[in-house]
């Protein structure tokens, strides 16, 4: 695993050396921004339902998961593909590294880039300390951005799976996009299905509920050991799938 | 120290390679030579682990290349075929990233990518950008990457194509350079490059070995003694008598007409060892024949290439092959000195070595016996 912190910090870099990193934490930032007034602007009117600005900001609009599923694919679909693409793979491969480490350090600066894009909006929360009349509570704040980095985990490790998987940039950010939202989706056949078990199970993987969770303030363990489950699944898959590539 | 058994990768519809055995010794520069297609990346990406072998083992310094292929990959430096590299990182970065990834200890990481800079001649362009770079740069920025973190085996899979030929004189230097210190397998369709370059050679045709040894060696095994060109003038010549004559003649395999008139110049096949110079000398000064030339024509390897590669298409022309024309006889008088070989040659990929152009190639009729003229059994005309 020595080689995990070396591809990490270079393919990081990577994402400073092209515009699309800039590109994608522009877009980001100004989504999020729009957000964060909408809910301001919103809150603040009289007759507002009661509730936190931040909670809202997490998971209260299909809005965050808009720019969540968008941003992890953009950040992921150019990893593995990339390389295919152009040959370097090879090079990368041929080089006495494992494919876990290959896999592990790119994950990690997806990982560092996504950290990247939400580090910004802290000064959100830096604002409604300083003009708020009430003061927002640090727990549920907390709550959402480990609920953010989880999810936003997740479906990176998705997105390189899906990288993996093609050669072309495209249709790795379509897969990751597709995936992403089939998962998302599964969540809301709790109401089309008649089992009890079957919707209970469905319950458990609603990622609109697990969000409003996290937003609350609420960290249950079945939401960690369901992302941390499907982050590990996917990234175990991405090194099968290398793997499988070095046979054909 | 690279020692290859019965390697065989076969895809869904191909056989890539097709039981291959071969061996690299310590300090050793081996030519692996073969037309375009003929399987040699394949086993390269098989020796580096690119790639799974279907059957058969392959070690390299003692490490199987699939049980141990880390191992391998520390002792490997590899320029893959077509250079691929980061386009957005400098070349110093991206030579230091290399170091990293190759677990160079930190300490030696710059001392070794400056050596390599060196070696490779980048001083200039350390700080440029992979991208802009020319093909030149690129295939140096790839040597610099094998060698940065001091490989004991140098893989180097067809290291001069798309250079100049400034370059290529250039990177052919640095190879055997390399090559005191190094254990190197070189990869290339070129045959001048293996003559200048290796001590020996293994060529690959459709995934098999079908000739190894030194370049002295090939030649003489498959020349037998090689053929003599013999140059008269004199009464008779210029018709067949001259010809008929000479084959008569004691260790003479086969002879062709080259030129008829004004003087008539003949290639004399020579069969096993012998060297019947001194005969067709007697025999000139018997009939009166003034002699005007008379020399050994050394097999070139590039001809030992063609042949090689013209023959196995023959053999693989029985097999389902969309490639291989009907066979075209060669006209004239019939071969004796090669079992047959000659008689008939396949199209394919001979036709790249044949582009080359061997003294007879130029001589060979209209075009229209294909590969035949090639093969040292060319008609008369």
């Amino acid at each position: 695993m020595v080689n995990v912190p070396t591809i990490a910090a270079r393919e990081l870099r990577a994402y400073f050396y092209s515009p699309l990193g800039y590109v994608v934490l522009a877009v980001f930032l100004l989504l999020q921004g729009i957000v964060f007034w909408l809910f301001m602007s919103f809150l603040s009117q009289p007759g507002a339902p009661p509730g936190a600005v931040m909670q809202y900001f997490f998971g209260g609009t299909i809005l965050f998961w808009i720019a969540v599923l968008g941003v992890t694919s953009a950040a992921t679909m150019r990893l593995v593909a990339e390389e295919r693409r152009s040959g370097t793979l090879e090079p990368l491969l041929t080089a006495p590294v494992t494919s876990s480490e290959v896999v592990l350090g790119k994950y990690l600066a997806s990982l560092g880039f996504f950290v990247a894009l939400w580090v910004p909006t802290l000064l959100y929360v830096a604002i409604l300390r300083g003009y708020a009349d009430a003061r927002p509570e640090w727990g549920p704040i907390a709550a959402g951005y480990l609920g953010t980095f989880l999810e936003g985990g997740a479906f990176l490790a998705v997105g390189l799976l899906a990288s993996a998987m093609t050669r072309n940039q495209l249709v790795a950010f379509i897969l990751a996009f597709v995936f992403a939202w089939a998962i998302m989706l599964l969540g809301v056949l709790e109401n089309l299905v008649s089992s009890e078990w079957l919707k209970a199970t469905f319950k458990h993987v609603h990622l609109f509920r697990q969000m409003d969770d996290f937003g609350k303030g609420i960290v249950d363990t079945r939401h960690l050991a369901f992302l941390v489950s499907l982050t590990a699944f996917s990234l175990f898959a991405t090194v099968k799938v290398l793997d499988a590539r070095r046979g054909a | 120290m690279i020692s290859v058994q019965n390697l065989t990768k076969r895809y869904v519809d191909t056989h890539a390679v097709e039981d291959l055995s071969l061996e690299v010794k310590e300090g050793e520069v081996l030519g692996f030579l073969g037309p375009n297609g003929a399987g040699k990346t394949t086993t390269i990406r098989m020796l580096t682990g690119f790639l799974r072998p279907t059957s058969g083992t392959a070690r390299v310094a003692g490490f199987d290349v699939v049980d141990d292929s880390l191992e391998v990959r520390r002792r490997i430096g590899y320029l893959p075929e077509n250079i691929p590299l980061y386009p957005e990182m400098r070349v110093d970065e991206y030579l230091r990233y290399r170091a990293a990834l190759k677990r160079v200890p930190r300490g030696q990481r710059q001392a070794n990518v400056d050596r390599a800079v060196e070696l490779c001649g980048l001083r200039e362009e350390r700080r440029r950008i992979v991208g802009t770079l020319s093909k030149g740069f690129r295939q140096r920025v790839g040597l610099a990457d094998a060698l940065v973190h001091r490989p004991p085996i140098l893989i180097l899979d067809e290291p001069t194509v798309g250079l100049d030929p400034n370059q290529i004189r250039e990177v052919r230097e640095l190879i055997r350079d390399l090559g005191q210190d190094h254990t190197v397998l070189l990869s290339t369709h070129i045959l001048p490059e293996v003559e200048m370059i290796c001590g020996r050679v293994a060529i690959i045709h459709r995934g098999r070995l079908v000739a190894e040894g030194t370049p002295e060696r090939l030649r003489q095994q498959l020349e037998g003694g090689g053929r003599v060109v013999v140059e008269l003038r004199g009464p008779g010549v210029d018709g067949a008598e001259a010809g008929a004559a000479l084959e008569k003649l004691e260790g003479v395999a086969s002879v062709t007409a080259r030129r008829r008139a004004p003087d008539c110049e003949l290639e004399v096949v020579v069969a096993g060892d012998g060297d019947p110079r001194e005969a067709i000398f007697r025999l000139a000064v018997e009939r009166g024949w003034v002699l005007l030339g008379l020399r050994r024509d050394a097999a070139s390897l590039e001809d030992i290439f063609a042949r090689l590669t013209t023959e196995e298409t023959t053999d693989a022309a029985s097999a389902p092959e969309p490639a291989a024309p009907p066979p075209a006889p060669a006209e004239g008088q019939p071969s004796t000195g090669e079992g047959g070989h000659g008689a008939e040659g396949g199209g394919g990929e001979g036709e790249s070595a044949q582009g080359r152009g061997t003294a007879e190639s130029t001589s060979d009729a209209g075009g229209e016996c294909g590969d035949g003229g090639n093969l040292g059994t060319e008609g008369e005309r």
